[in-house]
């Protein structure tokens, strides 16, 4: 129990501590509320719900490095824990004789388990202190081609050595309390830890147990005073920042579906992000949610490529620029520094391959793909800076309707074929549109993976039909590559096409994940919706109902790539899977596969583009992790994985999987 | 700079391929865009009035359709675009169309420079620009590749022009008449600001009438005939023999057909 | 009346550009009965006069002028269009370079004439001469009728072989006027670059998978420094680091267009032939005879490029030698 004067002290101290948390906690949301667009606080229960689990779930932290994550398990448990026992013993220090949950049943367990979690919480904090100033981690630092905010090496020293001695302390004066305690109440068998240390206080006097208790108490609620206006200042904001992301996160039909520009609106002055403050309001709050462990750079193929982009960089970069103008930017000053100027390089932006690998992995629900797209819409519509390799894939989509300017028939691909394939114009009543897409259409190799799918749908006497020269891209090109205006244009037609074609009364078929995504997942923003199942899904639905009837064969060793597209972005691991199973054929696993996979360097319009400049090519990273299986075909779903995985090598022949099943038809 | 561009209209020749010729090509009536050569000759425009001050316009004589083949002018950042276009131009060749430019550029005066591109990539005669300065008694810089220097002050320049076997080093007064090649520059892609911009620009249309011209002076001087299909165009025709064998045929045949 | 046909012959550094002489044979095929006489900027004394002669022209007029170190379109022009003003009705036949499409448009202007440009062949039709000319980057040929000012593209007729018993007579035209001040001043001249660069090339040899690594793309260079054209080379080649980024050729290189394109040992990915399809002529070489490349081909050779290329190379000396 504290004395009259010392509760008054204290609550002094709270509101003081209070004034301040409010006002720094205040210039974060104003600057928040900069961004664009707004966050998603309606339906709140079910959102509470959302953060809470991913506070307690803590988020997909245990995807990767599960050393380090059993020991933040441990300490954002304890500390979870410690709210409770924070105004636990706030009360205790203001009502005489009150102990939380006192001589329940449940006081001793209570007491126990706290003094656990504390020796847990100080266990792991050190695990942290030694593993980033000690071991020097290398997951922890930036290669040196990254563009690094100038304040942020340093900064990010001092925040976590901050940090890390406010939980030491917080923690370890609130144990060292605790012992004084268990010393001048002569022992609780519930607390055998901090009951160890109350016995080396054994010569102690009583007063001199209660002084001692008293500085303790003091000094770990006092630092807890200290520290909670410093949280908007400190990644250890992430400790709420990261639910808070999950549960206002705008609703999303993928993960890397991209929210659409209204064209039409002409009040629209800006389009695509040029400055912080033209990001989204959730990519602040990405920048404040930001615990700079740099999982996302441990995914990201650009950066493992040696490239100038780290995607927690970017969130670093954000974060620190933000810390550099807080004032002035929660005031309303304007916000003119480009983000090319702090927050990535020129390089680093047209290196992303938009897999979603950074979405994916992210344990605080941060969204750096999404920047990066918003920024090359700036570069493209606003600013007409981009690769120049660009501009003839664009011209292509303008004039012709396909990336490679290439004026031909639509339909030459069914030319070898011993069956006709219907357009919709001459089988009306089709029940599935196969969308053949532009490579399908004119790339020689993915001309056979059209032709291998028409057999099989022909095979399971699947009615279909295709557009026929009515077909164009979808325009997903020229949305990763930023140029949003071409993708409207693109989009509106296709989705005028399709509609007329019935199209959203059946179901498309389509052998280009791209399109799939593109078609299923973005039209849905421009009214356009459409139930689209890529072809080994659909495939490996006629093979469950028995329409189609596979030869067991031999079983060859076989690899398979996730195309990004397939995988991460629409949640497809398995049909492949089964279909090559179906089809006798053994699947040696690459050790990065199904959620992890690591793309095959073509993704984000990088197929349109040189790549830039790394240590190393995205498409022989992962045609040499491919090699390693084994296996010996690679087998892909994805008519651009295997443009790229087959231009990397030779030694491995790379094959759609519609094509090693239609070799199988029984 | 007062910067006059000649631009005009051509099919989009990137069309030309495998399924689709010239002849269907202009049969079923491609996608009219920019001419691309004369994208470089706006770009080269743009830059100077970037580095000098100025306007840049874009002229061109051709059917109103072509109004919208303007607008991509506009949108890469023309000041101002005009049309001319009149019923007498229909079957215009290179002569009448430098004499409606010529008459044209004189309503248009005063100017420093007036650039043009190589050749309209559909004809190809890569006349009409060095005719329009005959006509004007402008001093002429044709296949331009570098610009060295500008001085607006002294209204001179010096460019280096890309001949068969040498380049050129030439200076110039002005008020010009310079053509380029590709090799200057590489043209800019719009923003989408200046595309919307430029949706919603009047571009002024003038007739002969309006550039005191008559038909009789715009009366052309060489007509087509026909059309005809480029002879030995066959699709693939595979060479057989040894190597030796297979080479001395190949050789032939490409010397028949001049292409070597 | 019949024409008389001018043919202008095109001196550089001192030697005629054989497209002169092609010219004249141009000239000479339309003739008939009538004169062809042989336009020569410089000075009386030069060889080129006689083998002017004795490549076809009737008669050479010289048309000197001292004061200009260098061939200028407008001083020579305005000669050529004082002559064709003073013999009615005539004709000029133009090799068409830069400098003689230049000289052939303004000559046009200046005497209110039709103009055809870079024509295959001519004709007469009665008095009217009729030329033959590509337009739509070569996709379609078109009849010209008309013109009474035409240039010939290069390699359109062969020249006449000289003979020596053709004569006629070399006159010297009085200067032009000293007071002819070109506007236009040349300060200097710098010589080609010596890399055929890829975009103005008129013929490409390009390499891909199948020239199998760096020293692979040796027949290559010589095949193409034989037809005086550039070496391009498909993307995989360039990813394997076998050749410079420069060589690129395809959707992420450079887009070219050249009268000929020979493809070794490229299989023809749509990402190449998006930079290349358009080029005049294609001739695929390749192993494969399946490889995609020979759908875009006008010629192919299923067959080894490492015999292939040096049999051309081999076949096209001896054509010339």
């Amino acid at each position: 129990m504290l004395t009259p004067p010392e509760k008054i002290l204290f609550a002094i101290a709270v509101l003081i501590s209070l004034y301040f948390t409010y006002h720094s906690f205040a210039k974060m949301a104003a600057v928040i509320g900069r961004g664009a667009g707004r966050l998603n606080l309606d339906d709140l229960p079910r959102r509470l719900g959302a953060g809470l689990v991913a506070l307690v779930g803590q988020g997909n932290i245990l995807r990767r490095r599960p050393v380090t994550s059993l020991f933040h398990w441990a300490v954002a448990w304890g500390f979870l824990l410690y709210v409770i026992v924070n105004l636990a013993d706030v009360l205790q220090a203001y009502l005489p004789g009150f102990r939380f949950l006192g001589n329940t049943p449940l006081g001793g367990p209570y007491r126990f388990v706290v003094d656990l979690a504390s020796v847990m919480i100080l266990l792991g904090v050190v695990f942290f202190l030694l593993r980033r100033f000690v071991a020097a981690a290398p997951a922890l630092s930036f290669r040196p081609n990254v563009m690094l905010h100038p304040a942020a090496q340093q900064g990010i020293r001092h925040d976590s050595l901050l940090v890390g001695l406010f939980i030491l302390g917080h923690v370890g004066f609130r144990f060292l309390g605790e012992s004084f305690l268990i010393a001048h109440e002569s022992g609780d068998p519930w607390q055998p830890l901090a009951g160890a240390v109350a016995s080396l206080w054994s010569g102690l006097a009583t007063t001199q147990l209660l002084i001692g208790w008293h500085i303790f108490w003091w000094l770990a609620l006092g630092l807890i005073l200290l520290f909670i206006p410093y949280f908007p200042y400190s990644k250890h904001a992430h400790l709420f920042m990261g639910p808070f992301n999950y549960m206002s996160r705008p609703p999303r039909p993928s993960p890397g579906a991209l929210p659409a520009i209204d064209f039409e609106d002409e009040s629209l002055e800006q389009f695509g992000a040029t400055v912080l403050t033209d990001l989204h309001r959730t990519h602040l709050v990405d920048a404040f949610a930001c615990i700079m462990c740099n999982r996302c750079q441990d995914a990201c193929p650009a950066y493992l490529t040696g490239k100038e982009l780290s995607p927690s960089a970017l969130e670093v970069n954000k974060r620190f620029f933000i810390k550099q103008n807080f004032t002035g930017l929660a005031d309303g000053a304007a916000d003119e520094t480009p983000l090319l100027e702090f927050a990535l390089s020129e390089s680093a932006l047209w290196a992303c391959l938009a897999c979603g690998a950074c979405i994916d992995v992210c344990p605080v629900g941060n969204e750096p793909m999404f920047d990066i797209l918003d920024i090359r819409r700036s570069q493209v519509l606003m600013e007409s800076q981009f690769p120049a390799e660009l501009r003839g894939a664009f011209t292509g989509l303008e004039r012709n309707g396909n990336p490679w300017q290439v004026a031909g028939d639509r339909l030459a691909w069914t030319e070898p074929l011993d069956f006709a394939v219907p357009t919709v114009e001459d089988n009306p009543d089709y029940e599935v549109l196969y969308w053949v897409g532009c490579a399908g259409a004119f790339d020689s190799d993915a001309q056979r993976t059209a032709r291998a799918i028409a057999t099989l749908l022909h095979a399971a006497g699947v009615n279909f039909a295709v557009l026929g020269n009515d077909e164009s891209c979808t325009g997903d090109m020229a949305r990763r590559a930023g140029n949003e205006y071409l993708f409207f244009e693109m989009a509106q037609a296709n989705i005028e096409i399709l509609t007329e074609a019935k199209a959203h009364q059946r179901r498309i078929v389509t052998g280009c994940p791209h399109c799939l995504h593109t078609l299923g997942q973005e039209y849905g923003a421009l009214g356009g919706h459409f139930t689209v199942l890529h072809h080994t899904q659909l495939i490996s639905e006629l093979v469950g109902a028995g329409r189609l009837k596979l030869t067991g064969g031999a079983q060859e060793a076989i690899t398979f790539h996730d195309p990004c597209y397939l995988g991460r972005h629409n949640g497809e691991f398995d049909a492949p899977r089964e279909l090559l199973s179906a089809a006798g054929l053994a699947l040696n696993e690459m050790p990065r596969h199904r959620q992890n996979a690591f793309c095959c360097g073509g993704g984000g319009a990088q197929v349109w583009k040189e790549e830039e400049p790394g240590q190393a090519a995205v498409s022989a990273s992962r045609y040499a992790e491919a090699e390693s299986t084994g296996a010996a075909t690679l087998a892909v779903g994805c008519p651009f994985c295997a443009r790229m995985l087959s231009d990397a090598g030779q030694s491995l022949p790379v094959r759609d999987v519609a094509e090693l099943v239609a070799n199988r038809i029984a | 700079m007062n910067i006059i561009t000649l631009v005009k209209q051509a099919p989009d020749t990137t069309q030309l391929s495998g399924s689709l010729d010239g002849l269907k090509l202009l049969a079923e009536g491609a996608p009219r865009v920019l001419n691309p050569w004369d994208e470089y000759a706006l770009e080269t425009a743009l830059q100077l009035v970037e580095a000098h001050g100025g306007s840049v316009t874009a002229l061109m004589v051709g059917p109103a359709a072509a109004t919208e083949t303007l607008r991509t002018a506009l949108a890469m950042g023309a000041n101002q675009a005009v049309l001319v276009d009149d019923p007498a131009l229909a079957a215009a060749d290179t002569l009448a169309t430098a004499r409606t430019l010529a008459a044209a550029i004189g309503k248009l005066a005063p100017f420093d420079l007036i650039i043009g591109g190589r050749a309209g990539i559909e004809g190809n005669t890569g006349a009409t620009a060095i005719q329009t300065a005959a006509l004007l008694n402008l001093p002429l810089v044709s296949y331009v590749a570098a610009l060295k220097t500008v001085d607006p002050a002294a209204r001179t320049l010096t460019a280096v022009r890309l001949l068969d076997n040498e380049r050129q080093i030439v200076e110039t007064p002005l008020p010009a008449l310079l053509t380029v090649v590709k090799e200057i520059n590489e043209p800019r892609f719009p923003t989408f600001m200046q595309l919307r911009k430029a949706k919603k620009a009047t571009i002024p249309t003038w007739n002969l009438a309006d550039i005191g011209l008559t038909a009789a002076e715009v009366a052309p001087q060489v007509s087509w005939l026909a059309e005809l299909p480029p002879a030995g165009q066959a699709r693939l025709e595979l060479i057989e023999g040894s190597p030796a064998q297979a080479a001395a045929q190949l050789v032939e045949r490409l010397s028949k057909q001049q292409i070597i | 009346m019949s024409h008389t046909i001018f043919v202008w012959i095109e001196p550089t550094h001192g030697a005629v550009d054989p497209i002169a002489w092609e010219a004249l044979a141009a000239a000479r095929s339309v003739a008939g009965e009538r004169p062809v006489v042989g336009l020569l900027p410089g000075p009386a004394e030069q060889p080129a006069a006689a083998e002017a002669i004795q490549r076809g022209a009737d008669r050479v007029l010289l048309i000197d002028e001292p004061a200009l170190p260098q061939l200028q379109t407008e001083p020579f022009a305005a000669a050529v269009v004082q002559l064709m003003q003073n013999h009615p009705p005539a004709v000029l036949i133009v090799g068409a370079t830069a400098a003689g499409l230049e000289l052939a448009a303004v000559v046009a202007a200046r005497l209110g004439v039709g103009l055809a440009t870079n024509c295959t062949a001519l004709s007469f039709d009665g008095d009217q001469l009729v030329a033959t000319r590509p337009a739509l980057a070569g996709n379609v040929i078109a009849a010209v009728s008309g013109p009474q000012v035409v240039t010939l593209r290069r390699r359109a007729l062969e020249a006449q072989p000289l003979d020596a018993a053709r004569s006629g007579p070399i006159e010297a035209l009085p200067p032009l006027s000293a007071a002819i001040e070109a506007a236009v001043r040349i300060i200097g001249t710098e010589p080609a670059d010596h890399q055929v660069s890829l975009a103005n090339a008129r013929v490409i040899v390009a390499g891909g998978r199948g020239v199998g690594g760096p020293a692979g793309f040796e027949p290559l260079q010589a095949l193409a420094q034989e037809l005086g054209g550039a070496v391009g080379a498909s993307r995989a080649a360039v990813d394997a680091g076998w050749i410079p980024y420069a060589h690129q050729v395809g959707q992420t290189g450079q887009v070219v267009q050249p009268e000929l394109y020979i493809a070794c040992g490229i299989s023809g990915s749509i990402q190449h032939l998006a930079g290349m399809k358009t080029a005049k002529t294609i001739v695929a070489i390749n192993t494969d005879p399946a490889a995609p490349i020979f759908k875009y081909a006008h010629y192919g050779i299923v067959g080894d490029l490492f015999e292939v290329v040096p049999a051309l190379t081999e076949a096209i000396k001896q054509r010339s030698g």
